[in-house]
């Protein structure tokens, strides 16, 4: 692979000075090749010389990464921030479940530790769109969104376990009301409170995404599309027609998934891989639950399993090229296809699966093949 | 011959900043001027020369600028206000340590 092209998908630094670093590598690239041809050696000799002169473009990568390295400690704080979360959370289920805490009221707003902890999440989620997005106003890249995105995952899949008709909740209106006899009393169970969390931090995630891609040339016409898919899904919603929800949030979380480790270097995919993992086990849990609950759990965790094993690999080949990202959205939908086969016929949909991962498997192979030799090579 | 890798390294700034210091230059001239102004014993890694670059302009210490004037278009460097007296004090540190490393090396060659 040409340098300057190994060079630029080694260097995670934001959009706007990444263009200049490549621009100005470029100027001293030509500039080196001419000097190295005048003497009359070949353009790929030339090329040769350039690359073992200027040595491993991933190290050079990573010391310019680390130079224009945009989180410090307020982009680590921020990463903390969503682990922080589960003070509020913790306070708004000990207000609703404690007994001891049932003496300071039985309406709502007569719970000041539910009252706290939901404005405490309320206060974080908002913090967190705002200094996205001024982040990405200032060409930053919220680095800090993953640690937010996989604690909002760890919320549902917690009232999951404990909870077996959590995801229907999903679903469902999650509260339950009763009259009490004075008015409306309010009973919400801690995982509906999980979800609640979840549904506030996700959406603002989302927004601050959204805004993301929006001012990213590359992925504005995506953007808009995805919104127009999710406009006509809402819409589909309201008219009463039924329509494949869990498809589509999985989309939403790819996308999610892509712009966080967009442009990443090699040593992101491992992250990049375990948050896709997270989140469509998460989904297909609640899909599968969903559409059928009787399925034995083995045979969901298996399919579960096998299903977001393609989606890494699926992610692991298409990861070089931001055009190959689109193979990405594409086998979300085969996956999701594959799984609809699986439950028609486990046969079938078993050898689906076994195709597209020998398929994927073989050019990641050849790939990290090459990607060895070119880079012994260099080292010589 | 040329100079051992690791003393390179360890002035790299202070070759770069000398370069400057002259006049406003892009990366690749700076690397040929490095090893013009020592008849070729500095060789300075090329690939470890943005890094340098970048961090010294992170560090104010020069300031880089784009020009078109020689028909491409390229990243020029110039030293800046606190670049200049950085080298200053770089070059003063620089002479002390010289000499009394030849001090040392004098008296271990021949002993009083």
């Amino acid at each position: 692979m040409d340098y300057l092209k190994r060079f630029e998908r080694e260097l995670d630094i934001s959009s706007v000075e990444k263009k200049q670093v490549v621009k100005e590598m470029s100027a001293h690239i030509e500039e080196m090749k001419e000097d190295v041809m005048s003497k009359g050696l070949s353009a790929e000799d030339a090329e040769a010389v350039v690359a073992r002169k200027l040595g491993n473009p991933a190290k050079i990568a990573a010391r310019l990464g680390a130079i224009h390295e945009r989180s410090g400690w307020k982009s680590m704080l921020l990463s903390i921030l969503p682990f922080l979360g589960v003070v509020p959370i913790l306070m708004m289920i000990l207000g609703t479940r404690n007994k001891g805490m049932d003496g300071l009221g039985t309406l709502y707003f007569n719970r000041p530790l539910v009252l706290v902890g939901g404005a405490l999440v309320i206060l974080l989620s908002i913090t967190m769109l705002v200094i996205g997005i001024r982040e990405i106003l200032h060409n930053k890249r919220p680095s800090w969104l993953a640690s937010f995105l996989a604690a909002s995952m760890f919320l549902p899949l917690v009232a999951f376990i404990k909870n077996k008709y959590a995801p229907m909740a999903l679903t469902r209106s999650h509260f339950d009301y009763t009259d009490s006899g004075d008015g409306f009393s309010f009973s919400p169970y801690w995982h509906e409170i999980l979800y609640s969390c979840f549904y506030w931090i996700i959406c603002v995630s989302v927004l601050v995404i959204i805004f993301a891609l929006l001012r990213d040339g590359k992925w504005k016409l995506l953007t808009i599309s995805a919104l127009f898919a999710i406009a006509l899904g809402a819409r589909l919603v309201v008219f009463n027609i039924d329509i494949n929800l869990a498809l589509l949030s999985a989309v939403m979380f790819v996308i999610a998934g892509l712009v966080v480790f967009a442009k990443h270097r090699y040593s992101t995919t491992s992250r990049a891989s375990l948050f896709l993992f997270v989140g469509y086990v998460f989904f297909m849990i609640a899909f599968a639950n969903d559409i059928d609950p009787d399925n034995s759990k083995f045979i969901v965790i298996t399919r579960i399993l096998s299903s977001a094993v393609a989606t890494i690999l699926l992610y692991l080949r298409a990861a070089n090229k931001w055009t190959k990202y689109m193979v990405i959205l594409c086998g979300t939908v085969i996956i999701n296809i594959t799984d609809y086969l699986w439950k028609l016929s486990p046969q079938a949909g078993q050898s689906l699966l076994s195709m597209a991962v020998i398929t994927v498997m073989i050019p990641i192979l050849f790939e990290i093949r090459t990607k060895r030799s070119n880079e012994l090579l260099v080292a010589d | 011959m040329n100079a051992p890798k690791e003393l390179v390294k360890g002035n790299a700034v202070l070759m770069i900043l000398s370069c400057l210091a002259r006049e406003s230059m892009h990366g690749y001239r700076i690397a040929r001027a490095i090893e013009e102004m020592s008849d070729g014993y500095f060789t300075l890694g090329e690939g470890s020369l943005y890094p340098h670059l970048h961090q010294l302009e992170k560090d104010q210490l020069i300031e880089g600028y784009w020009d078109t004037s020689s028909g491409r278009e390229r990243k020029y460097y110039r030293i800046t206000e606190h670049g200049t007296a950085e080298l200053a004090r770089r070059s003063e540190e620089w002479q002390r340590f010289y000499s009394k490393l030849n001090v040392m090396i004098g008296l271990a060659i021949d002993p009083v």
